[in-house]
């Protein structure tokens, strides 16, 4: 038994909209590395911006309207009115703008606005984009360029800001919880508690994998080069080691979110347009959107399968036809969960695939290949728009060494933020 | 709308803690009952609910034992044993909650008695009081 979401059925959109460039700054620790220390939002959305705009072939003059994304502008950057700090750096003085924050989920909802605007067909060339400075952080009254840590502690406050606050009946619990309960349950339906360790192990080799291959990833060494470094025979048993202990009561240390700075954006516009501009747009098909605040157990599970009805029942497309899943799983376990709620993976097989590697970049139903939250890095509400930089990619086939081995034609992004949004995208390329 | 109109809701629902009362509020057309009390119905949509005492009778749907990274040590100081899961009183929805007194050491064992009797506990917090819940046995 479960809360069952119903929806009022999501409608056609009113003309088609195509993404038609994009762009992405590396996910970085920026004030680690003395190469990037001092960085600031300013600099990192507007380097995404510009390289999204020329991928475009456009100009700043182009774009009629420019969307703000951050998962914590106040935490983070400690500004009240995001889309104005950064708009100058870009060259979109005096144009219309908005901000929106939906923690993990705010890169994903980027892409839905960005749609409905032009859609509405008040806009034909719409930029959005993100830029989220989880791990460096800015001070109330220092310039930008001058950063301190976002350690555990500050974390850790804003992970309990996202919880209700009119009534606190899930005190204590919510954190706790929500990493692992479809999980719990998931392993329990399926009498895997025996296995759950050594899926979770081969799912984080792999997702490293990509990861250390990917040039935009937080990590670029795999765990067998991590294992040679602490002097143990391979990378299962570095993932088996005191290196990688338990947080949770199944995830380990290696199957959780690594913070970081980066930003990423994109220009829509209508996909007609889009066509006779360039010959690899990729049409955004519907989105699918639920929400459940974070009293509600399992809400994941909810709101995913109601944001893929919603877009199943939009396209008469399933999991089953896409050829790339993403999954935002900055729990790992998301991958297989996910995956298996869209039907990409079979129903009670998701664990298997993964187990299989069969979902790695280079398996046969590949999920999550840029490496994700946990090897790749979150930069909270900039995340979605990396997987989405990821889908256009790997359509055009650019990906070079995590390429997966078919043609993208469809894929499928599964956003998801920590309490709240649930979205399912179907994207197709144009090409 | 005047100022008269707007009725306190969360402070009825806390000032009713303090008399060990738990209040919900009921839908007017579908009779679902929102707890925590919010005002219109999250099943149906109606746009009219009341003041409802819950009966308190509940069961536990999930159950988990506290993680080591993410519970919160300073609840165990002050409460001692409990777990965490969800809870599904007989006239609302499902919510996350803990389950106080209760031993990790029992999650096995209770995961096979699901869904299995709880009872609300109100507990003492700094300057208001919390609704959990404990075994019913
Ligand atoms: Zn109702």
């Amino acid at each position: 038994m479960g809360y069952q979401v119903k929806l009022n059925p999501l409608k056609p959109l009113s003309r088609s909209v195509s993404i038609i460039g994009i762009g992405a700054t590396p996910f970085m620790l920026t004030m680690d590395d003395p190469e990037t220390d001092g960085l600031c939002e300013g600099e990192l959305f507007g380097y995404a911006a510009v390289e999204a705009m020329k991928d475009a072939g456009i100009t700043a003059k182009d774009v009629d309207f420019y969307i703000h994304a951050q998962a914590g502008p106040t935490w983070q950057s400690q500004v009240g009115t995001p889309n104005m700090h950064v708009a100058n750096w870009f060259g979109m003085k005096g144009k219309g703008s908005c901000h929106h924050s939906e923690a993990c989920c705010t890169g994903y909802v980027a892409l839905e606005q960005a749609v409905s605007y032009v859609a509405s067909g008040a806009y034909d060339i719409v930029l959005s984009g993100a830029c989220d400075m989880s791990y460096s952080v800015a001070y109330p009254d220092r310039p930008a360029f001058m950063r301190r840590s976002g350690d555990d502690r500050m974390f850790r406050d804003t992970l309990n800001s996202i919880f209700p606050k009119d009534y606190t009946l899930e005190s204590y619990a919510a954190l706790d919880v929500h990493s692992e309960i479809w999980l719990d349950e998931y392993i329990h339906e399926n009498g895997i508690a025996d296995k759950i360790d050594d899926v979770l192990c081969v799912l984080a080799r792999d997702s490293r994998r990509a990861a250390a291959l990917n040039p935009l990833s937080l990590c670029n060494d795999t765990y067998d080069e991590l294992a040679v470094k602490y002097k143990m025979k391979d990378a299962d048993t570095f993932l088996r080691s005191k290196f990688n202990p338990f947080l949770g009561r199944y995830l380990r240390a290696s199957h959780f979110e690594q913070r970081c700075d980066g930003a990423g954006a994109f220009i829509v516009c209508p996909t007609d347009m889009a066509r006779r501009c360039t010959d690899h747009s990729v049409e955004i098909l519907g989105i699918g959107h639920s929400c459940l605040e974070i009293s509600t157990p399992r809400l994941e599970k909810y709101a995913t399968e109601t944001a893929y009805r919603q877009i199943r029942d939009l396209t008469g497309l399933t999991g089953a036809d896409m050829d790339l899943f993403m999954a935002n799983d900055f729990h790992m376990s998301s991958q297989f969960l996910a995956a298996e709620a869209c039907e990409y993976l079979p129903e009670n097989e998701g664990w298997k695939y993964a187990f299989e590697s069969r979902t790695a970049f280079d398996g046969d139903r590949p999920v999550q290949t840029n490496g994700g939250r946990c090897q790749y890095g979150h930069a909270h509400g900039t995340s979605g728009i990396h997987d989405y930089y990821e889908v256009v990619k790997q359509m055009r086939g650019e990906m070079g060494p995590t390429q997966v081995k078919r043609p993208v034609n469809y894929a499928m992004v599964r956003g998801y933020g920590g309490g709240q949004n649930l979205t399912c995208a179907i994207l197709k390329s144009n090409a | 709308m005047e100022k008269k109109d707007i009725k306190h809701i969360v402070k009825t629902f806390y000032n009713a803690l303090e008399e060990g009362k738990i209040l919900g509020r009921k839908c007017t057309k579908c009779g679902h009952v929102e707890f925590p009390p919010y005002l219109a119905c999250n099943i149906c949509g109606n746009l009219d609910t009341e003041w409802h005492e819950m009966s308190g009778k509940a069961v536990a749907m999930q159950i988990m034992a506290p993680s080591f990274g993410f519970s919160d040590k300073s609840f165990r100081d002050r409460v001692g044993d409990y777990c965490v899961g969800s809870v599904k009183p007989e006239e609302s929805g499902e919510l996350v909650t803990c389950f106080i007194g209760v031993s990790p050491g029992r999650v096995d064992e209770l995961r096979g008695k699901i869904p299995f009797p709880v009872r609300p506990i109100i507990i003492q917090e700094d300057g208001y009081k919390m609704v959990f819940w404990e075994l019913d046995e």
